[in-house]
């Protein structure tokens, strides 16, 4: 699974044109790993917050439109640990140094959630 | 794994935090910590005896008679000798405990963790980690906060209820009103938690949903239920309704657009409206707007259908009553259905520019998405945005 850990800094000192611009090479890149049989699906994330609020208690609840809605990751094939970071490094927002991608492997675990 | 281990996994995730209510709620001086160490214990004897032995015909009937032993031991150690004339009331036989029994003690569990002289967020806290038995990080996730902070609040809120000698069981007067905003708010959280479960924890996600309707329902039937009582009980249902319909038969995921509508609960669904227009207040509560929204969704019979408009309207509705980012950021999402993707990118650049939120995986991958679509949308850059 690849993560897409923007760089925000350097992301928002972009103009919008800039941005714009990496989008369609992303699309591209995309459609290349569909081509050579790398790419499963994007998936949305899970929402993970990190507000506090004194008084009302902020939280998370079963929204639809987000979390059915958009993907925000990308599960590919691969052989290995080491071909799905060779993938992740091609990614245009990496090249340029945009975002950094991070790269895990889908487990299932079994175990006593013991705490 | 074998049988017998998967047996007492999913015992354990089911009902180790029931076992912790049931048994504060017989035997008042026991700590928490105590309580939680019997039942731990409890399950560690049950690793050992029930390979050899089998699995006892009723499980957790056993386990809640060896927890009951092991506090009542504790307790002779103690020298607390009014808890044990109080433990020859407490059903000894394991045929006595039904699962009526279980989910009853933990919702009383459920409002003594609700105790008006800890703060509402410890009361949250304590109630996933004790009622539903929720995994820190995961209750760090719910709150949108670090994983220490949990960590910390728990051990105060522990801290308090010992140097305090608040007492986690319910009398009558516990029943009271003020405790209610907080209890649904727990429920909600625990539906949420199962809700959210991917794919492959399917059968544990809703059974973790199933929990928070039954103990809404409890709710329902009480003297305490309010509109909201009834107004989160239709949210829950519309969203339980289309549970299955969210997975392919592989697990994955499927979008709402690509969703078959014909798997979504039609006799759920209505229930749901029933109890929603019931509920109808002069107040409207952050349930009632949130399951006003999922009826729009499930009164759609294609996605084309979905009315964006009043989805729209309900969130603008919401975020005036209880102002939220994840509430916020699904605005956004329904703006762009309802073609008002200036708007939906304002609000995304808002919270990307809020140090608390920016680093809200969701909004990252919103905006992502929203710049995606709208290149390939329009070939080219949005005009309004050009002009910046």
């Amino acid at each position: 699974m690849m993560i897409i850990r923007e760089d925000l800094d350097k992301m928002s000192k972009m103009t919008d044109e800039e941005r714009f611009a990496n989008i369609p090479m992303m699309l591209q890149w995309v459609d290349s790993l569909i081509e050579s049989g790398n790419y499963i699906r994007g998936e949305p994330l899970l929402i993970k917050g990190r507000y506090v609020s004194k008084d009302q208690i902020l939280s998370d609840g079963p929204f639809i439109e987000a979390r059915e809605g958009i993907s925000g990751y990308e599960i590919i094939r691969a052989e290995s640990l080491e071909q799905a970071a060779a993938i992740a490094q091609n990614c245009p927002l990496v090249q340029r140094g945009l975002a950094v991608r991070e790269v895990r492997p889908i487990a299932t675990i079994y175990g006593v959630n013991n705490e | 794994m074998n049988e017998t281990e998967i047996c007492i996994e999913v015992i354990y995730k089911d009902k180790f935090g029931q076992l912790i209510s049931l048994i504060l709620q017989s035997f008042r001086s026991l700590s928490i910590e105590s309580a939680e160490d019997i039942v731990q214990e409890t399950f560690a004897e049950a690793a050992e005896r029930w390979p050899k032995q089998g699995i006892p015909e009723n499980p957790s009937g056993w386990l809640y008679q060896v927890c009951r032993n092991k506090s009542i031991n504790l307790l002779k150690k103690m020298d607390k000798t009014t808890d044990l004339s109080l433990a020859k009331a407490v059903p000894a036989a394991a045929e006595e405990i039904s699962d009526h029994g279980f989910k009853d003690a933990q919702l009383q569990m459920l409002i003594a963790c609700c105790h008006p002289h800890l703060t509402p967020k410890m009361q949250v806290v304590l109630a996933l980690k004790y009622v539903a038995n929720l995994k820190v990080e995961n209750i760090a996730g719910q709150l949108g906060v670090e994983l220490d902070a949990i960590e910390k609040m728990l051990y105060r809120a522990r801290q308090k209820i010992k140097s305090e000698a608040l007492i986690l069981s319910v009398n009558g007067d516990a029943y009271s009103k003020e405790r209610l905003a907080v209890i649904h708010k727990v429920i909600y959280l625990i539906f949420n938690e199962g809700y959210k479960q991917p794919g492959k924890e399917m059968s544990r996600g809703k059974m973790m949903c199933e929990d928070a309707l039954m103990l809404n329902k409890f709710l329902f039937d009480s003297p305490l239920c309010n509109p909201e009582t009834k107004a989160l009980q239709a949210l829950m249902l519309f969203n339980i309704a289309r549970f299955d319909a969210r997975f392919d038969a592989d697990g994955n995921a499927v979008d709402l657009e690509h969703q078959d509508r014909s798997n979504w609960d039609a006799s759920l669904i209505k229930l749901a409206h029933l109890l929603l227009t019931e509920s109808e207040d002069t107040f409207f509560s952050p349930y009632h707007l949130e399951a006003a929204i999922a009826y729009v969704h499930c009164a759609a019979d294609k996605f084309e259908d979905t009315d964006w408009e009043a989805i729209c309207r309900y969130y603008e509705a919401l975020l005036k009553v209880y102002p939220s980012p994840f509430a916020e950021i699904n605005y956004a999402v329904a703006l762009q259905y309802n073609h008002q993707d200036e708007k939906a990118l304002r609000i995304l650049m808002e919270l990307h520019r809020n140090p608390y939120f920016n680093k809200l995986p969701i909004l990252e991958s919103t905006i992502q998405k929203y710049f995606e679509r709208v290149t390939t949308q329009h070939g080219k850059l949005p005009a309004y945005e050009a002009k910046k």
